[in-house]
């Protein structure tokens, strides 16, 4: 025992401390080795095992992130936003332009594909507010970016939908 | 077993700078504290929106059923009693913070920070830069976190001067140790290194070596680069960089539990740490700042200041600042207990004028000891003397943690204002005193020597 202890209660401190520190890093450890939940890609025999997958033992994790290989070939999809006005003009509606995330105007447009217009109607009124452009319509499309030994190239484009602002019952 | 017991004992409970844990406890309180007000995924606008989401959508974490065991084993807290939980850690987090009760402050601002974080992820979806934040709260609130550095600490020193009636300089914080201040801050080292040999592991066993290949990553930063972030997609277009930084990041990840063995490594690991964080952030927009803040668990805080001390001593005269006191006025024995609490590089010395006041006559025979009492003097060190407000501006400069104050003591007009506001708190004094000394010199007059020493 460390000599400056004093009396019987820093001595049981001690002891009480060495037993959350032993927790704590048995608990780590079963959540950093994923002891008790085996990948069941790897181990589907064990599927019995997996009794403290992520996030069972929150706060103690395990840290998947960013795990899974990609390879040379694979390609990305970069969505991009055409709008039309009545002249059947066309331009691209870019994030930038109406201060969000490539995220939140991607996510807006896929979910008015599925049939959630809420946050379209956001950004058309944002679009309308900042240029004065009336928009009649809208084009989803999904740029191709190829992973290459010389960066990213360019791949074919799709189209994933278009729709009428009508379609979106805006007047 | 006893030579086991003995090394760890020896390992955990080693006497350690007490500052070191105070720091962390400053800078890891003070972000949780941030973020649960500044950030649109935790403050309490973020708990409307998870109060609105469907029943069905509700599956608690087994450490939130633990926090609601008296009730249902599916029941929901409403948003009433998260906000209330909300503003009790706010409250909770800033008495932490300057460290007023901190023992059970912090263990308050823990529990409820846990409760709101674990509530947040009862919906099928979690994150990971919290989690680590949690349990650095956690072992902090164990420690003895408050014991420096606080006004816990503070307060202790003004009540034992002032049952002593007399200024006692007491220990410098930076050399106060105890038995338990060392295993919170290595424990906290002990799970970043397990959670970092987590994320490698998790690569190297789903992807073994291709993980390095330069196309996972460059995979990874193009498509959240293309969401949040033009660097990110400026990165991912080049495939030397990409994958260098492939390699860089798996060794580091990998190796990170070498600065457990290799205390000295921090040196490389913690910068390097604070650049990955920050390259991931700027190129994927993940922020993991938690853990760029739990990094100060590596920083011997005492050893660091103490050199930096010694680095700018070159802009300090060799002599310290004199500063003295009435030592029968119960005010000044707490304004300078208080200096002295600061006074972590020992650049000032405190004289009372009991036992001073022909020091200061010998130099200056201007200087009346009636004036002395009215207004704190400051001898520094080329000879000069200030008093009042322009000694508190000028023994500032001295005192690193305090320095921050300089800004009012400079602010327009506070030259002018300043010393004003001075004396008329000093003319009032005696009505801040809780208790008087009857031989106090303000009242009663001490038997001191006005006329300096001829000789």
């Amino acid at each position: 025992m460390i000599k400056c202890w004093k009396g019987r209660s820093e001595r049981l401190a001690a002891l009480l401390t060495s037993v959350v520190i032993l927790t704590c890093l048995v608990l780590q450890s079963v959540a950093t080795f994923r002891i008790f939940c085996p990948p069941i890609n790897l181990f589907p025999s064990l599927s019995s095992f997996r009794i403290f997958c992520a996030p069972a033992l929150y706060p103690f994790l395990d840290y998947p992130l960013y795990a899974p290989p990609h390879y040379e070939g694979e390609s990305i999809g970069q969505p991009l936003v055409f709008g039309w006005s009545e002249e059947m003009t066309e331009w691209p509606v870019v994030p930038l332009d109406l201060g969000v995330s490539s995220y939140k105007l991607e996510r807006a447009f896929l979910s008015a594909l599925k049939g959630d217009h809420a946050g379209v109607h956001k950004y058309l009124d944002l679009y309308q507010q900042r240029y004065g452009k009336k928009l009649v319509g809208f084009r989803l499309e999904s740029q191709s970016l190829v992973l290459s030994n010389d960066g990213i190239k360019p791949g074919p484009r799709t189209v994933l939908g278009s729709f009428s602002v009508e379609s979106l019952g805006m007047p | 077993m006893p030579e086991l017991v003995e090394r760890w004992n020896k390992y955990w409970f080693r006497p350690a700078s007490l500052l070191n844990l105070a720091i962390c406890r400053i800078l890891i309180v003070g972000v949780q504290l941030s973020v649960l007000i500044g950030s649109d995924y935790h403050n309490y606008n973020r708990l409307y929106q998870l109060a609105e989401l469907p029943d069905n959508l509700y599956e608690p974490l087994p450490v939130l059923r633990l926090f609601l065991w008296p009730f249902d084993w599916m029941y929901r807290p409403p948003i009433e009693v998260l906000l209330a939980v909300y503003f009790v850690s706010l409250i909770a987090g800033g008495l932490s913070l300057v460290g007023l009760k901190t023992g059970f402050s912090l263990f308050v601002f823990t529990m409820s920070s846990l409760f709101l974080q674990s509530f947040s992820y009862s919906f099928h979806e979690y994150h990971h830069p919290e989690a680590l934040m949690m349990m650095a709260l956690l072992l902090l609130s164990l420690g003895p976190a408050g014991a420096v550095l606080s006004v816990d600490d503070l307060w202790q020193r003004l009540r034992s001067n002032s049952a002593k009636r007399r200024f006692v300089a007491g220990t410098n914080i930076m050399d106060e140790t105890n038995a338990f201040a060392r295993w919170p801050l290595l424990l906290l080292q002990w799970l970043l290194a397990l959670v970092y040999l987590a994320a490698a592991g998790s690569k190297l066993g789903a992807a073994g070596l291709d993980w390095m290949n330069g196309y996972t990553l460059q995979y990874y930063v193009l498509r959240d680069g293309l969401r949040w972030s033009e660097f990110g997609v400026w990165v991912a277009h080049q495939p030397t960089l990409v994958l260098l930084l492939s390699w860089i990041s798996m060794l580091f990840e990998a190796t990170f539990f070498s600065v457990l063995i290799f205390p000295m490594l921090a040196c490389l690991y913690i910068p390097l740490g604070l650049a990955f964080h920050l390259g991931i952030y700027l190129t994927m927009g993940a922020f993991f700042f938690q853990f760029m803040v739990i990094y100060s668990v590596f920083v011997p805080w005492t050893r660091v200041l103490k050199t930096f001390s010694r680095s700018i001593a070159w802009l300090r005269p060799g002599k310290q600042l004199e500063i003295f006191f009435d030592g029968q006025c119960p005010l000044c024995i707490r304004t300078v207990t208080i200096l002295h609490y600061f006074d972590w590089f020992n650049a000032l010395a405190f004289t009372d004028l009991k036992t001073g006041w022909s020091h200061l006559a010998r130099k200056h025979p201007e200087i009346s000891l009636d004036a002395c009492r009215r207004e704190m003097h400051l001898l520094c060190p080329d000879g000069s003397v200030r008093k009042g407000f322009f000694a508190f501006r000028e023994l500032f400069w001295c005192l690193l943690p305090l320095s921050p104050l300089l800004i009012v003591f400079y602010f327009p007009l506070a030259s002018t204002l300043g010393p004003k506001l001075y004396r008329s708190i000093a003319a009032i004094r005696s009505r801040f005193h809780t208790w008087t000394f009857e031989s106090c010199s303000m009242h009663c007059g001490v038997e001191l020597e006005e006329k300096p020493p001829t000789s």
